[in-house]
């Protein structure tokens, strides 16, 4: 069959024009904050049976036992004990875990925890708290970690262990009736997810090239970071900066500096993600795994200025922000001799 | 000219944090992507929503999007990342049953069927660059720059994926 009669066929079978009002539905979701926070990908929709939830655990106990089969095989192939941390089997074993934990996570969420008055909240936030410490338990055992994921690793980790306590307070929350706590945890809660997904599929080795190139990873990050730090941040850095001034927190402000936290862990995760897809040439391959670590530092004082937001603790804020700010500069004088 | 220059005055906006610069950003871009939604989910609602979250999605990584280039190969990759997630889940659903066929708008319904169940039966990334191919009528060039891999390899993902779909439509009784 040639082409103009595939793309014939093609046209037969899908063609189909969006529904009248489509765009102006999301167009009004993207426009209102109240509605972009709820329908920011729901990390809790429950649509499983209890005969798929049977099958998703029969599976990922499966997968689990393959991959630390695999991992005590990569981990024990050396004899003379120096096992280089990026052997293929590691890599395969360390992704196979990855996929079988987001599945599992994914298996465990539903559809709660939309509002302060949904009673079925604390029993689903339990049901993905535990499958959620299980990654991270997971992670944690992992030996070996392959040496491009080690950044993405570390703040996978943390980024996960942050769902867990977000969720953890929101059942507080609700349970002393504090709607504004509530919102501010489970909001971050949602938004982790979509910091959790690009993260795996990153490891996966399916996610979108975020970078081209090992220079090019490195010349988006210092775009932020220099600007950051800069005296006149572009459109980017903005975020970044408001934070790394110490802007003030405190009150209705504390919405707007969580608005901040959440774009630049979208920002270092970016970064991160080129890293992890562009390794860098043995030569500079120190200095290239050292700037990633300093970006994982400043990623771990992000969610702790949201901590401290979430404490409603404005002294927290602030040496938060330095546990932030302190690591970005390091970031920066790794950017300037990479 | 002028509406590259409007794009990417808006993606400035957009940047600075202007949510209704970003939605008229998309406006021109939501019929391909509900279109590639909807060849890879075969799903109306289920594209919609996928086009809505992939737009969240793109609203968080707008700084990711390089200066000077087009907006729409970055978003229909969010787009095309988004419904694998769909699909996911979708995988775990043991007892969920296929939707049903749409009406097909041409004569030969039963081919048409017969091409969305083959799709259904390849693997995400083959189904993607054959919607990309030959429903969005997209070039190997740009469906290099959507999935971020040079036009060679494009061109060698559709014959694979051709090659993919061939014996499965066989085996329905069809031909490709």
């Amino acid at each position: 069959m040639d082409e103009r009669a595939l793309f014939d066929r093609f046209h037969d079978a899908l063609d189909i024009e969006p529904r009248s009002g489509a765009y102006e539905r999301m167009r009004h979701a993207l426009t209102s904050n109240a509605v972009a926070l709820r329908t920011a990908r729901p990390p809790f929709q429950m649509r499983f049976s209890k005969m798929g939830l049977r099958t998703a655990a029969a599976l990922t106990a499966a997968a689990l036992a393959i991959a630390l089969i695999a991992a005590f095989l990569a981990a024990h192939s050396h004899p003379t004990g120096s096992v280089p941390a990026q052997t293929g089997h590691n890599v395969a074993a360390y992704r196979a875990m990855i996929t079988a934990d987001y599945k599992a996570m994914d298996a465990s969420t539903s559809n709660h925890c939309g509002t302060i008055d949904d009673s079925g909240c604390a029993a689903a936030i339990q049901t993905v708290n535990a499958a959620l410490q299980k990654w991270v338990n997971d992670l944690e055992a992992f030996a070996n970690t392959p040496t491009q994921f080690a950044a993405l690793d570390t703040t996978l980790r943390a980024h996960l262990k942050v769902v867990i306590s977000d969720q953890n307070a929101a059942i507080a929350f609700q349970k002393s009736g504090n709607a504004a706590g509530f919102t501010l945890a489970m909001q971050h809660a949602f938004y982790q997810r979509a910091w959790v997904d690009p993260a795996s599929f990153t490891i996966e080795g399916t996610y979108q090239t975020v970078a081209t190139s090992f220079r090019d990873a490195i010349a988006r990050a210092k775009v932020v970071v220099v600007g950051c730090l800069g005296n006149a941040p572009g459109p980017d850095a903005l975020p970044c900066n408001h934070l790394a001034n110490y802007d003030t927190c405190e009150g209705a402000r504390a919405v707007a500096c969580e608005g901040y936290v959440e774009g630049v862990e979208t920002q270092i995760e970016s970064f991160l993600i080129g890293m992890a897809q562009n390794p860098a040439p043995p030569t500079s391959a120190a200095d290239y795994a050292q700037l990633q670590a300093d970006l994982a530092k400043a990623d771990a004082g992000l969610l702790a200025i949201h901590d401290a937001l979430l404490g409603n603790d404005p002294a927290q804020v602030n040496s938060a922000e330095t546990a932030f700010l302190a690591p970005l500069e390091a970031a920066d004088r790794d950017l300037a001799t990479i | 000219m002028l509406f590259q220059q409007s794009e990417i005055d808006l993606i400035h906006s957009a940047r600075a944090g202007d949510r209704a610069a970003f939605a008229d950003l998309l406006r021109p871009e939501y019929r391909p992507a509900f279109r590639l939604a909807y060849g890879l989910l075969q799903d109306v609602d289920e594209a919609e929503d996928a086009v809505q979250e992939a737009a969240f999605a793109a609203w968080r990584r707008i700084g990711n999007l390089r200066e000077g280039s087009s907006l729409r190969p970055w978003f229909l990759g969010i787009v095309a990342n988004q419904c694998r997630s769909v699909k996911r889940g979708r995988w775990w659903s043991v007892d969920k049953t296929e939707p049903p066929e749409r009406e097909a708008p041409t004569l030969d319904l039963a081919a048409s069927i017969d091409l969305r169940r083959a799709l259904r039966r390849i693997a995400h990334d083959e189904r993607l660059v054959l919607v990309l191919r030959y429903y969005l009528d997209m070039p190997y060039e740009e469906i290099a720059t959507t999935l971020g891999i040079s036009p060679k390899a494009a061109r060698t993902r559709v014959e694979r994926a051709i090659h993919r779909l061939k014996p499965i439509m066989q085996v329905q009784g069809a031909a490709l």
